[in-house]
């Protein structure tokens, strides 16, 4: 009789080190604007943050008012969404995770948390390279599968269904040929993507970083707007398109009669991951480096003419006048953020790590009605 | 995964040759796959999981497996008639996982709505997934009095009718206090009628495994190493064979029954059981093949304890080799892409 040797590893998402439960993130330097915080009290919302390679981030507010800052461990954390701040769901290398909120309306743990986000289900779907996610009406997820260069679903039965991809792509294909990257939602259904080129051959997508970015409308086919600079994060908010330019360094709206791309605000990094919160639009940074994907773009030259080093972090621009009014910067073995979402009404969440003994004794279930209860 | 040795009895390949079945065993540490390769010779697969315990397959396309805190859904990925390099008809990887927590499973089944039900020995109850939770208890004995993290019953094992509905449940003891079972390990387990909410069976020793297969109700006595047929009129306990070790892990296939036997451990409650009682070279750590007809062990597969304790047992119909894949590593490049889901409004 053989035994077939096969790999040993762990059939989760979580790295082989084990990563003890904290409250503080040691690994993460962070620097606030001195007004930061009076902004998320102010605004009442909290935020999540995904710091590829590995990091979670959830920022709120201790009872005191200061910086609540928790990190979790997941491999390749890219995309996040979330259903009405009670589920959020996560992109990673190769699943799809969704995580529950556990506690009960106004209940706060021990510690002071609001929000106690616990993985419950995780969808494998292979290596996808996925970027954004977004959650229909009907609750289902669509991911962007950048590898295969198109829109999908995660399934109980294969790695994932195509659901959509741009025309000029012939078909959900592998080998990345437009890096398709960035979805924006609108009433509960996909409306536009992004993408660094509007090309179909293989890896062709590199040579166009400078200025064949083109917004896709996902209902029409048709190109929304062009000649971006590997545009990223597109939303729809207050009946507007935004997107994020990334090698320019700009916020913008996009002119849907026109086809042509509005600049907001100028923030001086990598610009991807993007919401927005009442009059703010809250917009990751990123660093280019040199020789890089997100180096030799207008970016570099705006970098150097405003005489400013780019950073990791987040930035608050107040959409009335485009100018950025609060931030946060991070320092830590990282050098991107991908998404950033806000969770309105929440003050202080938290989430429960894949290696932590409360994944498995901090136990929530209900029951049915009893089938035959006790005599 | 700690190495092991198996050694087949004489006529396993060819019995097994027979069924043109694979079988999956549940070790708790791992998924075994047992099937014969293109040249006819006994092949072991294995994936580790964490805490494998019950375990059940929906034909031969999905494997449930119940894990330390997590419920495992393998999928398996090649087309039909297809093989990969090593030969495999059948190769599995982990599509879904469900966090439970850690409920102590020990038994798994898939009801008619193609969702599994599992035993939780630690909250006396029979679960299911749930989409909020960590699960959704769906049926406790009339004899516990809450859904309760004590372990009072020891509730092991679970049978489906039929139809896929909930119909027998197995218990080390009829308790309801705080490990109120381990006092009743010589004969204390019951079995019970779910929808009846009545103990329908009294005197076993750690019972697990209901099954119902045609006509009738089969259980195993882990503790004593027999498997056991119910008369579910009077409560009546035939005994239709022994192996030396814990029986536990049962399938009914035509007129065999798979059985799984495991060495009792010495540090571990079972010791006072009868089996535990047996000198350890007598027991045994083996799959063995009961014929019903004949009321005896026909073949068996010797794994030495390495492979760990044996929870489950069950048949991959249409699969004579079966393989599987740590999804981290081996389907990175070869995905298995589902049919196209169009969204409503796309054009084309």
């Amino acid at each position: 009789v053989g035994a077939r040797p096969l790999p040993a590893g762990p059939l989760s998402e979580a790295p082989a080190e084990a990563e003890p439960p904290r409250d503080d993130a040691d690994e993460i330097e962070i620097r606030i604007s001195d007004g930061f915080e009076a902004w998320l009290a102010q605004q009442r919302t909290s935020l999540v943050f995904a710091l590829p390679p590995a990091k979670l981030c959830l920022v709120g507010l201790q009872p005191d008012g200061e910086l609540s800052v928790f990190e979790r461990t997941f491999n390749k954390c890219m995309g996040i969404a979330h259903v009405d701040t009670q589920a959020l769901y996560l992109g990673t290398r190769q699943h799809v995770w969704r995580l529950e909120n556990s506690l009960r309306d106004g209940e706060l743990t021990d510690d002071g948390y609001d929000r106690r986000y616990v993985p419950l289900h995780c969808s494998t779907t292979g290596y996808l390279n996925t970027h954004d996610l977004g959650v229909r009406r009907d609750g289902r997820v669509l991911l962007v599968n950048t590898r295969f260069g198109c829109l999908a679903e995660p399934s109980e039965t294969h790695h994932f269904h195509p659901v959509w991809w741009p025309p000029f792509l012939p078909g959900p294909w592998p080998n990345d040929r437009c890096h398709l990257n960035g979805l924006a939602m609108r009433d509960g259904e996909a409306a536009y993507v992004t993408s660094v080129s509007a090309t179909s051959q293989v890896d062709s997508w590199r040579r166009h970083r400078r200025d064949g970015g083109v917004v896709t409308d996902v209902a029409t086919g048709e190109i929304a707007c062009g000649g971006l600079s590997m545009p990223h994060s597109p939303r729809w908010y207050r009946d507007r398109l935004w997107v994020a330019n990334a090698g320019s360094g700009e916020l913008g709206t996009v002119d849907l009669a026109t086809g042509s791309f509005e600049p907001v605000a100028f923030v001086p990094g990598f610009v991807r991951g993007l919401c927005f919160v009442g009059d703010y639009a809250v917009i990751g940074s990123s660093k280019p480096r040199h020789g890089d994907l997100y180096s030799g773009l207008a970016l570099d030259d705006r970098l150097e003419q405003a005489g400013v080093d780019p950073c990791v972090g987040l930035f608050v621009i107040d959409l009335r006048s485009g100018r950025i009014v609060e931030w946060m910067q991070l320092d830590g073995p990282f050098r991107e953020i991908f998404e950033v979402v806000a969770l309105p009404g929440v003050r202080r969440p938290q989430s429960v790590g894949l290696l932590s003994d409360e994944i498995r004794t901090a136990v929530r279930f209900d029951s049915l009605p009893a089938i035959a209860g006790p005599a | 995964m700690q190495p092991f040795n198996a050694i087949a009895s004489e006529g396993f390949a060819g019995w097994l040759g027979e069924q043109g079945s694979a079988i999956a065993l549940t070790t708790g540490n791992r998924l075994m796959l047992v099937g014969l390769d293109g040249r006819g010779e006994l092949r072991i697969d294995e994936l580790a999981i964490d805490g494998a315990t019950g375990m059940a397959a929906v034909g031969s396309q999905t494997i449930w497996v119940a894990g330390h805190w997590q419920l495992h859904r393998l999928e398996q990925a090649l087309a039909a008639g297809e093989t990969d390099d090593a030969g495999h008809d059948h190769m599995f990887y982990e599509q879904v996982a469900h966090t439970t927590g850690f409920v102590g499973g020990r038994d798994l089944a898939i009801a008619a709505d193609g969702t599994p039900r599992f035993t939780s020995t630690l909250f006396n109850c029979v679960a299911m997934p749930s989409e909020r939770h960590h699960f959704t208890a769906v049926w406790r004995p009339p004899f516990v009095s809450a859904y309760i993290g004590e372990d009072r019953a020891h509730l092991t094992g679970l049978a489906l009718d039929d139809d896929g509905e909930l119909a027998y449940v197995t218990c080390a003891a009829p308790s309801d206090v705080h490990d109120g079972w381990r006092s009743a390990l010589g004969d204390g387990g019951v079995v019970v009628d779910a929808r009846a909410g009545e103990i329908v069976a009294r005197g076993l020793s750690l019972p697990h495994s209901p099954r119902v297969h045609g006509d009738e109700l089969y259980v195993t006595a882990a503790g004593s190493g027999e498997l056991c047929i119910v008369d579910r009129r009077d409560g009546a306990i035939e005994t239709i064979a022994r192996v030396p070790g814990l029986a536990r892990g049962l399938a009914l296939h035509g007129r065999f029954a798979l059985l799984g036997c495991s060495r009792v451990d010495p540090d571990e409650p079972y010791v006072v059981t009868p089996v535990g009682a047996l000198a350890e070279e007598e027991q045994r750590h083996e799959l063995a093949i009961v014929d019903l007809d004949r009321g005896a062990v026909a073949h068996t597969l010797e794994l030495d304890a390495a492979s760990g304790q044996m929870y489950a047992v069950t048949v991959l119909p249409a699969s004579a080799y079966a393989g599987a894949s740590d999804a981290a590593a081996g389907l990175r490049e070869e995905l298995s892409i589902g049919p196209v889901r169009r969204l409503l409004w796309m054009r084309g």
